[in-house]
């Protein structure tokens, strides 16, 4: 099945799944090991991919995606085609408020290669939030762990009163102003 | 609740989360499956909703969703609204207690605020001083633009100056010219002029008759011309 | 001066060195200039000894040879380098160093640190003949009968280290001044190769020159320069004696389960794509193999091709070349290339423009318009 859907499989008891979709490597890993290091009481697996479809071997063995997080790093406009090439392989019904664009590397303002319209754009048109974050510094990556447990809670319907969508909606709404 | 017992056996088999299973966790569970539920049959609701598509219910429904649109709006503006003005009553609360403690934080609290008001004083005289530069940028532009216009006028100036000069020496020349010829001229027939004296009196001074002789009488009238009136 | 000359040639007495050379004693009289040591040959001295490394000074002191065991014990390496530098410059004069050992010395600093310099590789060819014996006392006769024939104040050194190996400096001056000490250019032959490195000096226009000369002194026809730079003088080599880690067309096997279990940090995370990581690993390691790369600093591109654009957009109306230069430049470029795919920041396999550098030889590249399709070629100049 190559495009994810948000309600394909059932859920697990007190677990969450998160994808994380980046060409950094690295990178990747670091922001995975700090969210698990975080403090939590559910249980939490991190998936990493570099690009969107998933291979298909696994998918009897994957579980339900809850969050998807899609990695750009500002220095390098390969990981921008490379989101927007894999932002083809997801259902619609996913982009109301289990998707979200994290940024990185905003630290280094002299080595920007996207330009700030693109991503407000490609924000707009996918209706989802967009992060921003310097993976580099300890603190930082400290609080984006924290901000995206967070999101993932209430995008796997851990927090009662607050879905996903209602999530997406504020958060947008807070945006545009 | 056998499903659920084994799941929670299985959790408890986990190094992970709680240990054992209480009732606390089991009602925290059951609020989750409740959230999970919910969400699912909502999106189960929103696909079949679509099958059901015609036209005319669509257009309806597109007007009802606008004024729903509309509702969620200003419930959500005002919510906002409410909650700013209870986080701001909380704040309030919370500091005036802090600050009746009056220990470390209360004076970090103290000291934050003094350099906030510091740094926002700052950014206020430094914004102050980019726009008095700016609008110094402005006049010094403006002179600048028109001292161009200036430039460029008194440079036409020149210009037509320049080129009335050049004719008026293409004409003096024209005029040096004839001074010229007419000072020649002047001097030519003020020469006729002597030599007809010096001939005639040498005439006179021979005198001869010359009356009488019809080419000499021809030669004296001839010198009575006067060459200014040619 | 008559008189004084004799007093000192009966009067005071003269110690004989090892190899039965006079060793004036101390401080001379001044007009005795064979004695002497000249003034700019102390300072180069002094220079020279000032660029190595405190910790190497001794051992480049005993390569050199010059000052005996007994000298060298005398001096202290625990100073300051500059009163290190003074106490070697006072025993040169006391051995009365001349330009030649100064040159000797600066031969085996640039030796033993030849990364400071910018070398070029150059290729000499001639028309199908069997090899020559190679006679390197012919070869130093003719290249300093070439060079002194047409610049007279040259100072030429050579030294001959293992693998055949024959480096030259050679201190360039002009027809009116004294050679130029500060502006050398060294050559590094291996005779039994066809090709010579070259570090020029900034005297660009004395290369003509030694061209000729080398390839004169060693039988050749002719000398091209190869369009390959770097700093590292044994990366060049690498290259053009193809000694680095070729890409092979062996089968990798698939490594064994074993290998994978060590590495798993957590067993919560999953990584979705580990069958595309090992075939990018695989390609890498299929066109860059196994070993470290030859170190380079750069590749430079000039585009001499047509600027392709939309058809509506019609930036340029004359069909001219649009003329463009792409440099790639890193501390070592070809590790950088390598870990490009794996960092997620190029596809793999990478460009063939970058991955045939060591193969071609050459990180200068003119890229034409080619007739075919592929809009593309290289040309040697």
């Amino acid at each position: 099945m190559a495009v994810l859907r948000p309600f394909d499989k059932l859920p697990a008891l007190n677990s969450a799944v998160l994808l994380l979709v980046s060409s950094d490597e690295g990178l990747q890993q670091k922001l995975a090991e700090a969210i698990l290091r975080e403090k939590k009481n559910f249980k939490i697996n991190i998936h990493l991919a570099t690009s969107l479809p998933l291979p298909s071997e696994r998918d009897h063995l994957r579980p339900r995606i809850d969050m998807i997080v899609f990695m750009i790093d500002i220095k390098s406009k390969y990981s921008l085609k490379n989101v927007e090439a894999s932002l083809a392989y997801v259902d619609a019904s996913f982009f109301l408020g289990k998707v979200c664009f994290l940024v990185t590397g905003v630290g280094r303002v002299n080595c920007c290669s996207i330009e700030m319209n693109a991503i407000w754009k490609l924000g707009e048109i996918y209706s989802s939030p967009v992060l921003f974050c310097e993976l580099e510094m300890e603190g930082i990556r400290v609080a984006t762990a924290q901000r995206l447990l967070r999101m993932l809670q209430i995008c796997a319907g851990h927090i009662p009163g607050v879905s996903a969508l209602s999530f997406g909606s504020l958060m947008r709404s807070s945006a545009n102003d | 609740m056998e499903s659920l017992q084994r799941d929670l056996a299985a959790a408890a088999a986990e190094p992970e989360p709680e240990p054992e299973p209480n009732i606390l966790m089991l009602l925290r569970l059951r609020d989750q499956m409740k959230q999970q539920l919910m969400e699912c049959s909502t999106a189960v609701r929103a696909s079949q909703e679509i099958c059901h598509g015609h036209i005319l219910e669509e257009n309806f429904t597109m007007n009802n969703g606008q004024d729903l649109q509309r509702n969620v709006e200003e419930a959500k503006v005002s919510f906002q609204n409410k909650t700013l003005a209870l986080q701001r009553i909380q704040l309030m609360v919370a500091l005036r207690n802090k600050m009746k403690e009056n220990d470390d934080d209360s004076r970090m609290i103290t000291e934050t605020m003094k350099r906030i008001v510091q740094l926002s004083m700052a950014v206020i005289e430094y914004q102050q001083q980019a726009r008095e530069k700016e609008q110094k940028l402005l006049d010094i532009k403006r002179k600048r633009f028109s001292l161009k216009k200036a430039g460029e006028q008194k440079l036409l100036q020149i210009h037509t100056m320049m080129k009335k000069q050049k004719e008026e020496q293409a004409s003096m020349k024209v005029t040096k010219m004839m001074e010229k010829i007419h000072n020649d001229f002047e001097r030519e027939k003020q020469m006729t002029t002597i030599i007809q004296n010096v001939f005639q009196n040498i005439i006179i001074a021979s005198r001869v008759n010359w009356a009488e002789d019809p080419s000499l009488r021809e030669i004296v009238l001839q010198l009575e011309k006067n060459v200014n009136f040619i | 001066m008559r008189g004084f000359l004799d007093t000192h040639r009966t009067g005071q007495a003269v110690a004989l060195g090892e190899d039965q050379r006079p060793v004036p004693l101390r401080k001379h009289a001044p007009g005795l200039g064979d004695f002497i040591m000249d003034e700019t040959v102390a300072e180069y001295i002094r220079r020279t000894v000032l660029k190595i490394p405190r910790d190497e000074i001794k051992t480049m002191l005993q390569k050199w040879g010059f000052l005996s065991e007994a000298q060298l014990q005398t001096i202290n390496f625990h100073q300051l380098k500059d009163n290190i530098s003074q106490d070697v410059v006072q025993l040169c004069e006391e051995n009365s160093a001349d330009i030649k050992q100064a040159a000797v010395l600066d031969i085996i600093y640039n030796y033993i640190y030849p990364n400071k310099r910018v070398w070029s590789v150059y290729q000499m060819n001639k028309t199908g003949e069997e090899t020559d014996f190679f006679d390197l006392t012919d070869f130093k006769k003719k290249i300093k009968r070439r060079l002194r024939s047409a610049l007279k104040n040259v100072t030429i050194t050579f030294r001959e280290y293992e693998d055949n190996a024959v480096w030259i400096r050679i201190a360039w001056g002009t027809p009116y001044t004294k050679p130029n000490q500060y502006k050398t250019s060294y050559v590094v032959y291996h005779s039994q190769t066809p090709y010579v490195f070259i570090s020029a000096s900034v005297l660009k226009s004395n290369l003509p020159l030694l061209c000729q000369a080398l390839v004169v002194a060693s039988n050749y026809h002719d000398i091209r320069e190869m369009e390959l730079r770097s700093h590292s003088l044994n990366s060049l080599k690498d290259i053009v004696f193809k000694r680095y880690s070729q890409n092979f067309q062996t089968y990798y096997p698939k490594p064994l389960r074993e290998r994978d279990v060590a590495p798993e940090t957590d067993l919560r995370i999953i990584q979705e794509n580990k069958n595309e990581k090992e075939r990018i690993e695989r390609v890498n390691r299929e066109i860059f193999g196994d070993g470290p790369q030859p170190k380079l600093e750069f590749a430079q591109y000039k585009l001499e091709t047509m600027f392709k654009s939309d058809p509506k957009m019609d930036v340029l109306d004359k069909k001219e070349p649009f003329r463009c230069l792409v440099k790639f430049s890193s501390p070592h470029l070809l590790e950088s290339l390598k870990s490009l795919a794996p960092a997620g920041m190029a596809d793999a396999p990478l460009s063939p423009l970058l991955t045939c550098i060591p193969q071609k030889a050459r990180n200068y590249f003119k890229i034409r318009e080619k007739k075919g399709l592929f809009p593309g070629s290289f040309v040697s100049p």
